[in-house]
C-alpha cells in the first residue's frame, strides 16, 4: 500500500464485499429452500423453527432477530455512509473544499440509496401493485389490455425514473415526471373517468376509480420523494459547509465517528426544517390520503370478487362488529339499570 | 490545505472499526443468549377485566403513606410497562416505595372487533368502570388519577365529567391545547385526513403510528441509535436496557378507529377540549369544572407533547390548588431517566401525601358497581399469582 488511505479503502471494500457475499449466500439458500416446497414441510421453515427452538425456553426470538437485523442495518448504513463520502474525502486531500462543486465528487445514486433506505421508499412495491392491478384488469376485461398495458408502462416509467440521470437537479426530474403524467392524463388517463356501460358497469367504474387512485398515489409519492431527495442534497451541502468551516478554523477530525455525528446532526436539522413546513405537511398528508384511498378501493375490488366464495368479507364482518358493539352497549346499560334498581331495593 | 481527515490513519480507523465489529459479534452472541426481555416486573394483581382491558393493583408496601389510591391511566398508544421498564428504573416501584397504593389500566391490544369504540366508551365506559373497581377494591370514596400523555388528557376529561370520584389529578406530559405547532405531530395532524385513515383500516395498525414517530427524528432513530447500540452491546446489562426500550417502542397496539378519529378531529384539528366545546356521551366537557388539586407536569424538551400544549391546562381549570411542574428532559425521560427516579417520583409522592384525605371508609356508602358484560376479577390467588409469576425477572 502506498499510503494509509489506499489501505483503508481496500479494507472497506473488502469488508463491504464480504458482507454482500454473505447476504447473497443467505438469500440464495433461503430462496433455494423456499422454492423447494411451499408446504409446511419446507426445509427452510423447518430449519428456522429448529434454530429458534434452540433458544432457551421463553426466549423472545423474534425480538432478538429483529434487533440483530436492525443492528446490522445500522452497521451497514454507517459503512454506506463512509462509502458515500469516501470520494469526497479523498478529493479533499488534493483539492480545496468548495461546497459548490461537491456534487461532482459524490454519486447521487448513493445519496438516493441512503434516503430510500432510510425512509422506506420502495419503488418496486408500487410497480408491483400497478402490475397486479393491470393483470387483474386484464383478467376481467380483455379488451382493456392495451389501455392497462399503457398505464402499466407509464407507471413503471414514472416509478423507475432514474434520479442519477437527473444530474442533481431533482426539480427538473420532477418537472419531467409531471409532464409525463400530464400527457398520460390527457391521453389514456381520461378513459379512467369515462362512464362504463353494460352489466359490468359498476365493476368497471370501480376498477377505473382504483386505477386513478393508484395513479394519484404514484404522483404524490414521486413529489414526496423529490422533496426528501432534494432535502438530502441540501443536507449534503450543509455538511460540506460545516467541514469547510472546520478546516478554516484549523480543526481536525480524529475519528470517523466524529464526522458521523456531524452528518447525523446536520441531516436531522435539515430534515426537521423541511418537516416543519406547511408544504411538507400538506404533501405528506396528500400522499397518505391518496394511499389510503387507493387501498380502500382496492379492498372493494377484492371484496367484489370474493362474493361468490364461502368466506366472510371484511364489510360483512364490520356489520357484525357494529352489531356486537351496539348490543354490548345495550346490555351494559341494562345491567347497570338493573343494578341501580337492586341497590335502591336494598336501601329501602 | 489543512484537511480534517488528514489525521485519519489506517491503524486507528482499522482499530476503531475492528472494535465495533467485535462488539457486534459479541453482542450477537449475547442476543441469542438472552432468554427473556423482562419488563413490567413489579408484582401486581389483576383485579378487574372488561373486554380487552385489564386493571391491575400493584402490591403495596407495608408502610402506606397515602390513603387515597392512585389510578394510573396510560395512553392508548404504546404499553404501560414503560412506567416499570426495569427494576432499577421503575417509576411505579418508586411510587410504591414511597408508600402509594397504585393501580394501573392496561388497555390491551384492540382488534377489528374494537373498531367502533369511541372516546366516550374509553372514558365514560372503561375508565369509569376501572375507577369504580378501584374504589371498591381500596374501599375508598375517591381515587387520585395519574394520567400519562394521552391518558392525562383522558384523565382531565374524566375529572371534568365525574368530579365526585376524583380526589387529585396528576397529569404527566399530557396535551390539552392542540393549537400549537411546536411539535411535528401537532403540525402534521392539523392537515391529516383521519377519515381516510380510519375508513381504510378500521382499526389502525400500530405500525402506521410508529412510522410517524420514527419520522420525527429519522436519522437518530433509524441509524444512530443502532450504531450507538454497538458500543454497549458487549455489556449484557446495557444491552438488556436497550432491548427493553426497543421492545417498548415497537410494542404498539392498534388504535380503535372511531376513538382515533374523534381524538384527532376534536382535539388536534379543532382544539375543542381547551375551548370547552368537546362533547362526550352527550355532555360538554368543561375543564373549568375541575376544582380538585392539579399537578400538571411537563418536560422542557418534549418533542412529542411540547410544553405549549401542556401548560395552558392550568389556566383553564377551576382549581385553586394547581401546580405546574417543569421537568428538565424529554418525553420519555420523565419516566425512565435517572433524574426522574430521583426527583419526580418523590415530588409526586410528596404532593399527593400533602393532599391526602383518606375518606372514612364506609363500604356500604359506595354504590355497588354494575358490571354488565364484564369480568370482575376478585383477585383469586391462582389467577393473580399466575399474572405475577409470568413477569418474574430473569435479570442477572
Amino acid at each position: 500500500m502506498e499510503n494509509p488511505s489506499d489501505y483503508f479503502d481496500s479494507w472497506m471494500k473488502m469488508q463491504q464485499q464480504s458482507f454482500n457475499m454473505l447476504r447473497e449466500q443467505a438469500k440464495q439458500i433461503q430462496s433455494l429452500y423456499q422454492n423447494a416446497s411451499a408446504s409446511s414441510d419446507n426445509p427452510f421453515t423447518n430449519w428456522s423453527k429448529a434454530a429458534f427452538q434452540a433458544f432457551p425456553a421463553g426466549a423472545d426470538a423474534s425480538l432478538a432477530k429483529d434487533i440483530f437485523g436492525k443492528t446490522l442495518y445500522g452497521n451497514e448504513a454507517m459503512q454506506k455512509l463512509f462509502d458515500l463520502w469516501q470520494p469526497l474525502l479523498n478529493a479533499m486531500r488534493d483539492k480545496s473544499i468548495d461546497p459548490a462543486s461537491y456534487s461532482e465528487l459524490t454519486d447521487p445514486a448513493k445519496i438516493k440509496e441512503v434516503i430510500d433506505k432510510l425512509f422506506n421508499f420502495d419503488l418496486d412495491a408500487m410497480s408491483q401493485l400497478q402490475k397486479q392491478t393491470s393483470q387483474y384488469t386484464e383478467l376481467i376485461q380483455q379488451f382493456g389490455k392495451p389501455w392497462t398495458d399503457a398505464a402499466k408502462t407509464q407507471a413503471s416509467n414514472l416509478m423507475q425514473g432514474n434520479f442519477a440521470k437527473s444530474d442533481l437537479q431533482p426539480e427538473a426530474w420532477l418537472i419531467q415526471m409531471k409532464a409525463m403524467y400530464g400527457i398520460f392524463e390527457n391521453a389514456t388517463g381520461k378513459l379512467f373517468s369515462t362512464p362504463a356501460i353494460g352489466k359490468d358497469r359498476e365493476k368497471m367504474e370501480l376498477l377505473s376509480k382504483c386505477a386513478k387512485a393508484m395513479s394519484s398515489f404514484a404522483t404524490n409519492n414521486i413529489e414526496y420523494q423529490q422533496m426528501m431527495h432534494a432535502t438530502g442534497q441540501e443536507a449534503m451541502q450543509e455538511v460540506v459547509k460545516a467541514l469547510a468551516t472546520k478546516i478554516e478554523s484549523g480543526e481536525k477530525y480524529e475519528k470517523f465517528d466524529e464526522f458521523f455525528a456531524l452528518w447525523i446532526d446536520t441531516n436531522e436539522k435539515t430534515f426537521y426544517k423541511l418537516f416543519q413546513t406547511k408544504a411538507f405537511s400538506q404533501k405528506r398528508n396528500a400522499l397518505t390520503e391518496a394511499g389510503f384511498n387507493a387501498r380502500k378501493l382496492y379492498n372493494e375490488i377484492v371484496e367484489r370478487e370474493l362474493v361468490e366464495l364461502p368466506v366472510a368479507r371484511r364489510s360483512e364482518m364490520d356489520e357484525v362488529y357494529k352489531l356486537v358493539y351496539d348490543l354490548r352497549k345495550q346490555v351494559k346499560s341494562m345491567e347497570s339499570q338493573i343494578q341501580e334498581l337492586k341497590n335502591k331495593d336494598q336501601q329501602s | 490545505m489543512n484537511n480534517p481527515f488528514s489525521s485519519f490513519d489506517a491503524k486507528s480507523v482499522m482499530k476503531h472499526l475492528g472494535e465495533l465489529n467485535s462488539k457486534l459479534m459479541k453482542g450477537a452472541e449475547l442476543l441469542t443468549d438472552i432468554s427473556e426481555v423482562d419488563v413490567g416486573t413489579a408484582p401486581k394483581q389483576l383485579i378487574y377485566e372488561e373486554d380487552k382491558l385489564k386493571l391491575y393493583h400493584y402490591k403495596p408496601t407495608d408502610d402506606k403513606t397515602c390513603g387515597v389510591p392512585v389510578l394510573v391511566v396510560y395512553a392508548l398508544v404504546n404499553r404501560p410497562y414503560m412506567l416499570d421498564i426495569q427494576p432499577d428504573r421503575s417509576f411505579i416501584r418508586n411510587l410504591l416505595k414511597l408508600g402509594l397504593d397504585v393501580y394501573i389500566i392496561d388497555w390491551g391490544y384492540p382488534t377489528q372487533a374494537d373498531r367502533y369504540l369511541s372516546m366516550d366508551d374509553y372514558i365514560n365506559g372503561y375508565m369509569d368502570n376501572c375507577v369504580e373497581a378501584v374504589r371498591e377494591n381500596a374501599k375508598s370514596d375517591k381515587v387520585s388519577l395519574m394520567g400519562v400523555c394521552q391518558g392525562g388528557t383522558f384523565s382531565a376529561i374524566y375529572s371534568a365529567l365525574h368530579p365526585e370520584k376524583v380526589q387529585n389529578l396528576i397529569t404527566l406530559v399530557a396535551p390539552f391545547d392542540f393549537s400549537t405547532n411546536d411539535g411535528l405531530l401537532f403540525n402534521w395532524s392539523k392537515t391529516m385526513d383521519v377519515d381516510a385513515l380510519v375508513d381504510a383500516y378500521g382499526v389502525v395498525p400500530g405500525n402506521i403510528l410508529n412510522d410517524g414517530f420514527l419520522m420525527l427524528m429519522p436519522f437518530n432513530l433509524n441509524i444512530k441509535k443502532y450504531i450507538d447500540m454497538l458500543h454497549v452491546m458487549e455489556d449484557k446489562d446495557k444491552l438488556l436496557n436497550f432491548l427493553r426500550m426497543e421492545k417498548w417502542i415497537f410494542d404498539s397496539p392498534a388504535q380503535a378507529g372511531e376513538c382515533l378519529r374523534q381524538f384527532v378531529k376534536d382535539c388536534y384539528q379543532e382544539n375543542k377540549l381547551i375551548k370547552g366545546k368537546l362533547k362526550l356521551g352527550g355532555k360538554t366537557v368543561d375543564l373549568s369544572k375541575i376544582t380538585i388539586p392539579i399537578l400538571n407536569i411537563y418536560a422542557s424538551a418534549d418533542h412529542l407533547v411540547p410544553p405549549a400544549a401542556t401548560k395552558p391546562f392550568n389556566e383553564v381549570v377551576g382549581s385553586e390548588d394547581k401546580t405546574l411542574y417543569e421537568f428538565q428532559g424529554g418525553h420519555i425521560g420523565v419516566f425512565v431517566g435517572s433524574r426522574s427516579q430521583k426527583e419526580l417520583a418523590p415530588a409526586i409522592s410528596k404532593w399527593l401525601i400533602e393532599r391526602d384525605a383518606p375518606a372514612p371508609v364506609k363500604t356500604t356508602s359506595l354504590p355497588k358497581r354494575a358490571t354488565p358484560n364484564t369480568k370482575p376479577v376478585i383477585a383469586t390467588k391462582s389467577k393473580a399469582e399466575n399474572k405475577t409469576s409470568s413477569n418474574k425477572s430473569t435479570k442477572p
